[in-house]
């Protein structure tokens, strides 16, 4: 069995037991807004965004502060450490993008688009690389690494609301990225490609060197 | 199998941990690595395998790289205090699953014998990693040091906050792995005379350099505590290695590192002459008291 399916076995359970953790956050706050405020499509798709983050955030804090440690202290190399971790994250955007769909296409069959999933595609990138740079500062220097993650926070923040604000009914979300043209559209999908890329290198070069403390 | 250092440094900072270190470690032995408190014991362990990056020189097994070679590191185990890897407030996991973890990335991993210890040391599988006591860490620093099946083999200050049965269980456990003549192991210490009759080599790390490497019977033959009159004592020691002076008005009592084989003449001379333990041989080598030769 190569180290790498090794890691990713030993990390199988901490990653499910936060991924649950997070997706079961994400479908209480669904139910009650569904009950209590008439959900709408809108709220899966900010709550899905919400849940992606939390997860990123807390599967990255168990990396920097368990699991990295762990694995290397038990004879793991960085470089398959590096492997196992970025495959797992893959295997989850995987996942979360099943969900969604699967959840969509029960509650909004009407709204699955294939440039609402690159959305969601994009989005989960663009955490993941910025958290990725965070997590580095992080373990560096743990209150700079604190102020990157709360300026990150505040902007997904004010950008949920501001888009909240402006899109008055679940099917303006869809009409509105369906109205994006292509060209902003591929382009912001190459961004969150270059800040997931960033990400990926800022971090492994970081781990190429990594002592356990 | 033999694991070479070979000329290793490491600056954090400003500071010098290890400087220009080299060592030869055989297979089949019990080493007990000794030093004083930032001698660099657990740096040089943590660099041996590879848990930590150089500054300068390297680490080979069997003439191989250590450093990110997954061919080498699936022979070496260095079981530190858990307190600064895995033992983070944030670290909830439970003590099952940090062994489960153990089982899978150790390739020789010895399910009964890691059972045998849970149950031997009445270590609770359920608790969390955040709430065990100092003893109950060391408890599974050990079992996942003599499960682990590695043939080097590295413990860093094992005993620490366990009682006497747990200390003398672990020793007994540690002989018979040894035992087995497959294994080598290198443990760190600051409890020396419960340990010495464990090691058969010891090493002596004084700031930042290997001190000594010698196997402990022949350290402690030729390490004797001479002790008399001043000229007596003087000239029993005449050209020899002398450590640990202490002076009390006209007496004097000293350390004397003899060469293999020697012995101190003390012909007419009104001198007691009595062996060391490991421990007041460490102090002696090691101690803040001038030495001179």
């Amino acid at each position: 069995m190569s180290k790498v399916f090794r890691i990713m076995k030993a990390d199988f359970r901490s990653t499910a037991s936060v991924y649950l953790r997070s997706l079961m956050m994400v479908a209480f706050f669904f139910i009650y807004f569904r009950i209590f405020c008439g959900g709408t499509f809108i709220n899966l798709g900010m709550l899905l965004i919400w849940s992606q983050a939390i997860m990123i955030y807390m599967l990255s804090m168990q990396d920097i502060s368990n699991s990295i440690p762990t694995y290397i202290g038990m004879g793991c190399t960085r470089k398959s450490v590096s492997i196992a971790i970025w495959i797992r994250w893959f295997l989850l955007l995987m996942i979360s993008i099943g969900i969604y769909a699967l959840v969509c296409a029960i509650l909004y069959p009407e709204m699955l688009t294939i440039k609402l999933f690159i959305t969601q595609i994009s989005t989960f990138m663009m955490m993941l690389g910025l958290n990725s740079v965070i997590m580095v500062i992080r373990d560096r220097n743990q209150w700079i690494g604190v102020v990157f993650g709360c300026l990150m926070a505040a902007g997904i923040g004010i950008g949920t609301v501001a888009f909240t604000k402006t899109t008055e009914s679940a099917g303006i979300i869809a009409q509105k990225i369906g109205s994006v043209s292509d060209g902003i559209f591929s382009t912001s999908f190459f961004i969150a490609v270059a800040v997931l890329l960033f990400g990926i290198v800022f971090h492994t070069i970081r781990l190429k060197k990594y002592s356990v403390r | 199998m033999s694991l070479t250092i070979n000329q290793v440094s490491k600056v954090y900072g400003k500071k010098v941990a290890l400087n220009q270190l080299s060592l030869e470690l055989e297979d089949g032995k019990i080493y007990g690595l000794i030093g004083r408190n930032g001698a660099g014991k657990t740096t040089l362990l943590s660099i041996a395998s590879a848990q930590n990056a150089a500054t300068d020189g390297e680490v080979l097994l069997d003439g191989k790289r250590v450093w990110e070679n997954e061919e080498a590191l699936k022979d070496i185990c260095f079981s530190r205090e858990i307190a600064t890897t895995a033992t983070d407030s944030r670290n909830t996991s439970k003590v099952c699953e940090y062994l489960r973890i153990a089982s899978i990335l150790y390739p020789n991993w010895n399910a009964e014998l890691a059972d045998e210890l849970i149950t031997e040391f009445g270590l609770d599988r359920k608790m969390r990693m955040n709430k065990l006591s100092k003893g109950m860490q060391s408890m599974v620093t050990i079992i996942v040091a003599l499960a682990s099946g590695a043939r080097f083999t590295f413990l860093d200050e094992p005993v620490t906050g366990l009682d006497v049965v747990a200390r003398e269980y672990f020793y007994k456990v540690l002989l018979d792995e040894y035992a087995k003549g497959e294994r080598t192991f290198v443990i760190s210490t600051h409890i020396i005379e419960e340990a010495a009759n464990v090691f058969e080599e010891v090493i002596f790390i004084h700031e930042g350099k290997a001190l000594l490497k010698e196997e402990t019977d022949s350290l402690l033959e030729r390490t004797v505590h001479i002790s008399g009159k001043e000229e007596d004592v003087d000239a029993v020691c005449d050209g020899k290695k002398v450590h640990h002076v202490e002076k009390l008005g006209r007496s004097k009592a000293v350390t004397v590192l003899l060469n293999p084989g020697e012995e101190p003449d003390t012909k007419g001379r009104d001198v007691d002459i009595r062996p060391l333990s490991l421990q007041d041989v460490f102090v002696a080598l090691c101690g803040k008291e001038e030495s001179y030769e």
